[in-house]
């Protein structure tokens, strides 16, 4: 028998990957963990691929060892997490991201909660909440956060005083968080919840 | 919330990243200062994080990368089942018959910072929870599955003291056989550490959070000091000596041995033993003597015998790296494991096994898990890319 992917998770069917069932199960889950590596451990895409690609590999060669009932999922996830864990360790990431490693947050709901979200609602909210923005504070908040430049750079580049980019930054933040509350602490915890559960 | 504003601008600047090193302690410093900071922080970092996300869902396009794996996983398949074939027929359970007690030499690392020896050795018998000379690995005390990145474990079982730098600037020299748990980065208002063996601690001075070092029936703690702890496992003796600055000995427990909290001035030596009531001596401090020289005088006292017996217990490595990993199991096996660094360099592992498995079989896993080829020559496995 092989996988079916709309069973839940107390049901203990023996989880015989063939490489279609496997292939069904990576699809399915795949952007949800580079999602998940990103959110709590602040990588960026690259490294969450690099991430989730090696635990699919190991879940992919040691899958013979999946106890019958036990969650592929849960196992799945725990190999990603050890992976960022380790690439946290290495020298180079760690400076990169030293930022969010600093400042390790003590909340480990997120581990065993990332369930199901539903990746496309999500994709769609932040751009409502984006589009919601006002021009001139969209725009400077997407070249820092998708561009990456600095506030002297967008300053520079529109023209404008670094303290207006400032103000206008961290009241983007502001008026984003109300529009995106939902996602967020509790309730981050069970959207997210819903991806592992759904589908 | 309102003087939180204030703090909003340079907290978004923060998470951007475009703060120089004060600003960012600075930030850090608001950050720690009460939990509403933190937690507003933390709100603030979520949605900063999750506002990313939507770029990655963009991207990402699942039938490539399913593609991708597809052709990762062609060429392992053949290996590794090549490895296996080759492994069973190298490897018969030869291993564990023939495994012999080990006896760990101790070797003082070269680099030793002056004036900072802090020596903590517990008991194995406390590390594992039985009676004095039991076996090393016995376990009796459950062990959570160390996925949480919260709590950091050090490990220490190469051979030779290892260094471990924590977030607030501690440094510490572990020695071998030696483990500390802690808690990273720590909490807002002190900072423990619990260690089970021999280490050294240089503390960074941190008035608002005192350090404490919990080993076996007695916790030190210290604020900004330079001390060390020697407790043996065969003895049921745990020494402090105090070198600089000032520490508190304090029972974890009252207990008739010691019932009040201890304090030592540089050049004391508090001596806290399970058969009599603890004393505090005073001993030679003088600067002539050479670190290493105090180091071996101390080690010199100092016996470690590895219990023979090594039936029915288990162990883990969390989240070591692999060389750790290989020199704990050949010095575990007696095996000689030859591997070259490069290849295991960045290589982590966690995971947990019986003692009584096979060495092959133990190495197999970790590298079917890690990319590696396994080899057999002579009586040595051989690592590698």
């Amino acid at each position: 028998m092989s996988y079916e992917s709309t069973s839940d998770e107390s049901s203990s069917h023996q989880f015989n990957f063939d490489e279609a069932a496997f292939e069904t199960f990576f699809k399915q889950h795949f952007t949800p963990l580079c999602l998940y590596c990103q959110f709590k451990f602040g990588f960026d895409l690259d490294l969450a691929k690099e991430a989730v690609h090696t635990g699919f590999i190991k879940l992919w060669e040691t899958r013979h060892l999946i106890a019958t009932g036990s969650s592929p999922k849960s196992y799945l996830y725990k190999i990603v997490t050890n992976n960022c864990l380790d690439m946290l360790k290495h020298e180079k990431v760690r400076r990169q991201y030293g930022l969010f490693i600093r400042q390790t947050t003590t909340e480990t709901s997120h581990e065993n909660s990332f369930v199901s979200i539903d990746v496309k609602q999500l994709q769609a909210d932040i751009n409502t909440a984006l589009s919601g923005l006002p021009d001139q504070m969209r725009k400077i908040f997407e070249l820092s956060r998708f561009e990456g430049l600095k506030y002297t750079e967008i300053a520079n580049r529109l023209n404008l005083s670094v303290k207006t980019v400032e103000t206008q930054m961290s009241r983007a933040l502001l008026k984003l968080r109300e529009k995106l509350s939902r996602y967020l602490s509790l309730f981050l915890v069970l959207l997210f919840f819903s991806l592992f559960i759904k589908k | 919330m309102n003087s939180s504003n204030q703090y909003d601008e340079l907290l978004v600047k923060y998470l951007a990243g475009d703060l120089d090193e004060a600003e960012m302690s600075t930030v850090e410093n608001w950050i720690g200062a009460n939990p509403q900071n933190k937690r507003h922080f933390d709100e603030l970092k979520d949605l900063w994080k999750l506002t990313a996300l939507k770029t990655s869902i963009e991207k990402l396009d699942v039938d490539s990368e399913w593609n991708y794996f597809k052709s990762s996983i062609a060429g392992k398949e053949e290996d590794s089942l090549n490895q296996q074939e080759k492994f069973d027929y190298e490897y018969p359970e030869h291993e564990s018959k023939s495994r012999k007690p080990v006896v760990y030499k101790m070797i003082i690392a070269s680099a030793i910072a002056a004036s900072v020896l802090l020596i903590f050795t517990l008991g194995w018998k406390w590390f594992f929870g039985g009676k004095p000379h039991d076996v090393i690995a016995k376990d009796t005390t459950k062990i959570e599955e160390p996925v949480r990145a919260l709590v950091r474990h050090e490990v220490n079982t190469s051979g030779k003291p290892m260094a471990v730098v924590l977030q607030d600037g501690t440094e510490i020299i572990l020695w071998n056989n030696s483990e500390i748990n802690f808690q990273e980065p720590f909490a807002a208002d002190k900072r423990d550490i619990t260690l089970k063996g021999k280490a050294k601690f240089n503390v960074a001075k941190d008035s608002t959070r005192p350090f404490t070092v919990y080993s076996g029936d007695i916790s030190t703690t210290a604020l900004g000091t330079e001390f060390t702890v020697t407790a043996f496992e065969n003895t049921d003796r745990i020494v402090v000596r105090l070198y600089e600055g000032k520490v508190v000995v304090k029972p974890v427990k009252k207990n008739k041995n010691l019932n009040k909290d201890v304090y030592l001035d540089p050049g004391q030596e508090f001596v806290y033993d399970n058969s009599k009531a603890a004393e505090v001596n005073k001993f030679q401090l003088t600067d002539r003597i050479a670190v290493e020289d105090m180091i071996s005088d101390e080690l010199s006292q100092d016996n470690p015998s590895i219990p023979q017996n090594t039936a029915g217990s288990w162990f883990m490595f969390n989240n070591q790296s692999l060389d750790q990993v290989f020199n704990q199991l050949a010095g575990m096996y007696d095996v000689k494991i030859i591997y070259d660094e490069k290849d295991v360099k960045s290589m982590y592992f966690i995971g947990k096994f019986e003692k009584s498995d096979s060495l092959g079989y133990i190495l197999k896993q970790i590298s079917i898990l890690n990319n590696l080829t396994i080899t057999r020559k002579d009586n040595a496995f051989v690592i590698a890319r």
